[in-house]
């Protein structure tokens, strides 16, 4: 009986002495970064179209999807025809960052990204507004751009001269 | 109508009303078969062909694809709406429908109470098949109101059959043929119709949109809402109003089956500015210095007992508001008499005198009042008094149903109105003469359709009143048109009325709770008052929401007014707030609770919206607090309605119990309680 | 601007009507010959003022009727039919054809205002197909070879037939 509790502790001796001459797997943060997949759902952006205009058309969908209910925008029109947010802010504190936000935008604006050191000592520096959410680029779906199919006429786009539109019909064409 | 017939729906025997088409019964029922062409008001146009079943006439014969809409319910009929080659039929046909729908709903307002939306969703569409290009279309401006987006339209027509068939206006058409059709005006422009924002609520998807809810535009599940009541004219539409973020959004019908139904006039819908707007009160005043609303109730409580006891009893008066609840203008009272005051309510005498023997009439049931479902029901209508369309348009529409009906329409006014085109005959003049026209009309009566009458206008509409089965008159109770037409519009109804035939009677009144306040016992004429006030006898003056009410002359600016004690308690900083020694802020109308009187006499009760701001009490409470900070709060709870106001004492409690939702109380002296439904 | 004779014939005859408005189409006929073939704004206008018919209800029915026309049209109204039959013996050639010949597109005037072209769905001629219809003359089975012909036919004529098609078609 003896023989046998000191065989199996040696057996568990010589897996704990294995590891010893192995390369550890934790990492010495924060000197040492760790690698983080690219569909990580961290720290939530607000993407720009192709043009460099928001892409965020303040459609509600995001927050009215939000689980934790972080998320408060307000819609405004804008002089060019587009719509967007004037105000859009999230609430990191509440956030749990499911990524419904990114599942219910329906032009790619609101994308969750792979960063996490969002740390902070006072809880209000975790209200980030619009200009804190805003990055420059479109992120994950470079060409997709909302307006070219929307159908809506805004500066510099006629009604008609979106992706696979006619030009407006006219009723009062002699053509039946 | 009140026949039964059963009828199977999906293997369950329903039992049903008979003489109506399938899909109302369905809907009736709770089940939800797709359509978009079939509305409630507009009947069935049979357009979209996106309700259909599979119908049989009865156990054993063959079921054959129909429209529900279209197929008049009878006994034994077996109608299967889950039937593949129906489910089938519907998803194709939505699939077409949607060709050419854009892609727009993250910016469309309509989003989140669009039809189209569930129609799609409910037939089962998720993919679009056709990858030929989309058509678009310009949009019209189409005024202040109206947002157009002309790309989005599935063609149902819903709006020309509102706009055109129902509400009888001329400037909306639709033009083009087959896939090129077109819904707008012929140029540019605003809308002229009063009815114009049911647009939106009739497109069944975001072509028409409310212009005033897209610049400050979120989605209509974030809106909080109360049922209220519309305070722009004595109809009394039920109306839901929603807010967001402390400021009110938008205004929508509501729907009362035996007041305003499904729709409500522009008037009410984009008239609600004043709660958000700029000249709210929001700050209690005292003798100039701003101060706590308690500190100014305090003070003025004070300053009321000084006056109370330097000058003695008739030296405090108020004025009370037609704008203002029940409950306000009870409380008003009730503080009147803590003070041994004197109160009045309307701006003239005779004014006062119009509206108390209008309302007197109507309470103690010796003339027959008709609702708005009534009234569309008439098959004659004489209109006397005013300008309907200006002073109670959803009465106007009521009207243009009849019209609609065949129904011959005369009309006396002070000037040229919107329904003078679809009048028989219509007769200008000044308000004050307007009794002896309606006399000369009951002197035809005598004699009606007897020729060579002195007056052909009169003769007209006699002999047109004497053949009708179902005739009304609507008259307007205003100061102008003095008791004297009052009068003359309930003899006329007098002489016309026959046992077989009862003829109906509308008085309209300038204001929302007009009625309520017109049943006030004890109240003075206005002219006294405002004569005491001028000769100084008058030291205090209590002013009620006078910023939200019609009748701005008076109080006025005027000298002698600044030698008396003014109390104003207002929403909005109007001219009677501006110049108060003591202010004391409330609430406005959306935001607060109460009751009202439309001009049927039905007592209704709305609730407000919690948009927090620095006042959050309603007038009555305001008062009722001063009537505590004077010492007698225990007034307060031995007073009931009967009081204050000539109700019956049963009816009473009952106003007290009534339910926002409910079609209402009918205030009859009688006490025979005609409705209430809770 | 119509002449106040015209005037008083339309709004005469809209008074033969029980409704006035029945009148509609036989005043915008006239009023689309009095003014060269089709109805500017104006002829609208006046529709709607001799019928009593709304102006939006005008300009409805104006839209929805293949042959009034809300644009300028040519002397010579040439439709090709590209129904089934038609579209199966190659309307596709003729309307082509008839393109090149008069430098012009289908829905388009000649820049003399002599030929408007258009589509048309189903001349009856199914029988003779491909058919065209020049004014109120029917063509088929049409060939390439006809449409020069054809076309240097109606243009000789000093006087368009679709008058006279007018005239014929009066109600009476």
């Amino acid at each position: 009986m003896i023989c046998g509790v000191v065989r199996d502790m040696l057996t568990g001796m010589k897996i704990t002495a294995g590891y010893l001459f192995r390369r550890p797997i934790t990492i010495q943060y924060p000197e040492q970064k760790p690698i983080i997949p690219p569909r990580w759902r961290g720290r939530i952006v607000l993407t720009s179209d192709p043009d460099g205009e928001d892409r965020c058309v303040a459609c509600y969908l995001c927050q009215a999807v939000c689980p934790v209910q972080c998320i408060d925008l307000q819609a405004e029109n804008r002089p060019d025809g587009r719509r967007g947010a004037s105000r859009f802010d999230i609430n990191f504190a509440r956030c749990i960052f499911c990524g419904f936000c990114e599942e219910a935008c329906p032009t790619y604006s609101i994308q969750l990204t792979p960063d996490f050191e969002m740390s902070t000592t006072a809880r209000t520096n975790l209200l980030y507004h619009k200009e804190d959410l805003q990055i420059s680029g479109t992120g994950k779906h470079p060409e997709y751009s909302y307006w070219k199919v929307a159908g809506v006429a805004i500066k510099g786009q006629d009604k008609g001269e979106g992706i696979n539109q006619t030009a407006p019909a006219d009723y009062r064409s002699n053509l039946p | 109508m009140s026949a039964k017939i059963k009828i199977t729906v999906n293997g369950v025997m329903h039992e049903a009303e008979a003489g109506r088409n399938i899909l109302q019964i369905l809907l009736d029922l709770g089940i939800m078969l797709p359509h978009f062409c079939y509305h409630e008001a507009l009947g069935a146009a049979g357009a979209c062909r996106l309700c259909a079943a599979m119908i049989s006439p009865g156990a054993g014969k063959p079921a054959r694809l129909e429209m529900a809409c279209m197929t008049r319910a009878e006994d034994g009929m077996i109608v299967d709406i889950t039937n593949p080659q129906a489910v089938d039929f519907r998803e194709k046909l939505i699939e077409e429908l949607m060709l050419n729908h854009p892609h727009d709903c993250p910016v469309c307002d309509e989003g989140g109470e669009c039809m189209l939306q569930d129609m799609t969703v409910l037939c089962r569409h998720q993919h679009r098949r056709n990858r030929f290009p989309k058509r678009t279309w310009r949009n019209q401006d189409l005024g202040p109101h109206i947002h157009h987006e002309m790309n989005r339209c599935i063609t149902c027509y819903r709006c020309v059959r509102f706009y055109r068939d129902y509400a009888l206006g001329d400037d909306l058409g639709v033009f083009g043929s087959r896939g090129r059709v077109y819904f707008g005006r012929m140029r540019d422009g605003a809308l002229v119709s009063e009815f114009s924002g049911n647009l939106v609520d009739v497109c069944p998807t975001g072509v028409f949109t409310d212009k005033h809810f897209r610049a400050v535009y979120c989605r209509p599940w974030d809106l909080q809402t109360a049922p209220s009541i519309c305070p722009h004219c004595s109809v009394g539409c039920n109306v839901l109003p929603g807010s967001r973020h402390k400021t009110l959004r938008r205004i929508k019908p509501r729907r009362n089956h035996t007041v305003n139904r499904f729709f409500m006039c522009d008037h009410g819908r984009f008239g609600g500015g004043f709660v958000n707007a700029d000249n709210r009160l929001t700050s209690a005043r005292f003798d100039g210095a701003g101060m706590s609303l308690d500190d100014a109730i305090t003070q003025t409580a004070e300053r009321l007992k000084e006056i109370v006891q330097t000058h003695g009893r008739g030296a405090v008066a108020a004025i009370g508001s037609p704008g203002a609840s029940l409950e306000a203008n009870a409380a008003l009272i009730l503080l009147m008499k803590t003070l041994e005051g004197r109160f009045a309510f309307f701006s003239t005498g005779a004014e006062r005198a119009a509206h108390k023997r209008a309302a007197a009439l109507i309470a103690n049931g010796q003339v027959d009042t008709p609702s708005l479902p009534e009234v569309e029901q008439a098959d004659f209508t004489l209109i006397v008094g005013g300008d309907i369309t200006r002073e109670a348009p959803m009465m106007d529409l009521a009207v243009r149903q009849t019209i609609r009906a065949g129904a011959p329409l005369f009309i006396i006014s002070p000037q040229a109105g919107k329904l003078d085109a679809f009048a028989k005959a219509a007769r200008h003049a000044a308000l004050p003469e307007q009794a002896a026209i309606v006399s000369n009309i009951a002197q035809a009566l005598d004699h009606a359709l007897m020729t060579g009458q002195p007056d052909p206008f009169a003769g007209a509409a006699a002999s047109a009143l004497a053949t009708a089965k179902r005739p009304q008159i609507l008259c307007g109770a205003t100061g102008a048109g003095g008791i004297a037409l009052v009068d003359a519009a309930h003899s006329l109804v007098a002489k016309a009325v026959r046992p077989e035939r009862p003829c109906r009677l509308v008085y309209w009144f300038p204001a929302m709770n007009s009625f309520g306040i017109s049943l006030a016992r004890n109240d003075e004429s206005p002219d006294t008052i405002k004569q005491d006030v001028e000769n100084g006898r008058i030291k205090a003056l209590t002013i009620l929401e006078h910023g939200a009410s019609l009748d701005s002359e008076w109080p006025d600016d005027s000298k002698p007014m600044k030698s008396c004690f003014t109390i104003a308690v207002d929403a909005i900083a109007g001219k009677a707030a501006t110049d108060a020694d003591a202010v004391l802020p409330c609430a406005s109308h959306y935001e607060t609770f109460g009751t009202v009187m439309n001009y049927e006499g039905r007592a209704q009760r709305f609730e407000g919206l919690p948009l927090p701001r620095p006042v959050t009490w309603s007038s009555a409470e305001v008062l009722l607090k001063l009537i505590e900070a004077l010492g007698a709060g225990e007034a307060i709870n031995r007073t009931e309605y009967h009081d204050l106001f000539e109700i019956p004492a049963t009816m009473s409690s009952l106003i007290g119990t009534l339910a926002p939702d409910s079609e209402g109380l009918l205030i009859r002296s009688t006490a025979a309680v005609r409705e209430v439904v809770g | 601007m119509i002449s106040d004779a015209l005037k008083v014939q339309l709004t005469g005859h809209c008074g033969h009507y029980p409704s006035r408005r029945v009148g509609l189409i036989f005043v915008m006929q006239k009023l689309q010959e009095h003014y060269g073939g089709w109805l500017p704004e104006e002829a609208i206008r006046e529709a709607a003022e001799i019928s009593g018919v709304p102006e939006t209800e005008v300009e409805g029915v104006a839209t929805f009727y293949n042959w009034f026309f809300r644009e300028p049209a040519g002397r010579h109204i040439i439709v090709v039919c590209d129904s089934i039959s038609c579209y199966l013996c190659g309307c596709d050639r003729i309307a082509a054809n008839l393109e090149r010949k008069l430098g012009i597109k289908l829905g388009e005037t000649t820049p003399d205002g002599m030929f408007t072209l258009l589509p048309v769905v189903c001349l009856g001629n199914c029988d003779k197909a491909p058919s065209i219809m020049v004014d109120d003359e029917l063509y088929g089975p049409v060939t390439a070879d006809m449409i020069d012909e054809i076309i240097e036919k109606t243009a000789s004529e000093t006087h368009g037939t679709r008058r006279a098609h007018d005239e014929r078609n009066r109600p009476v």
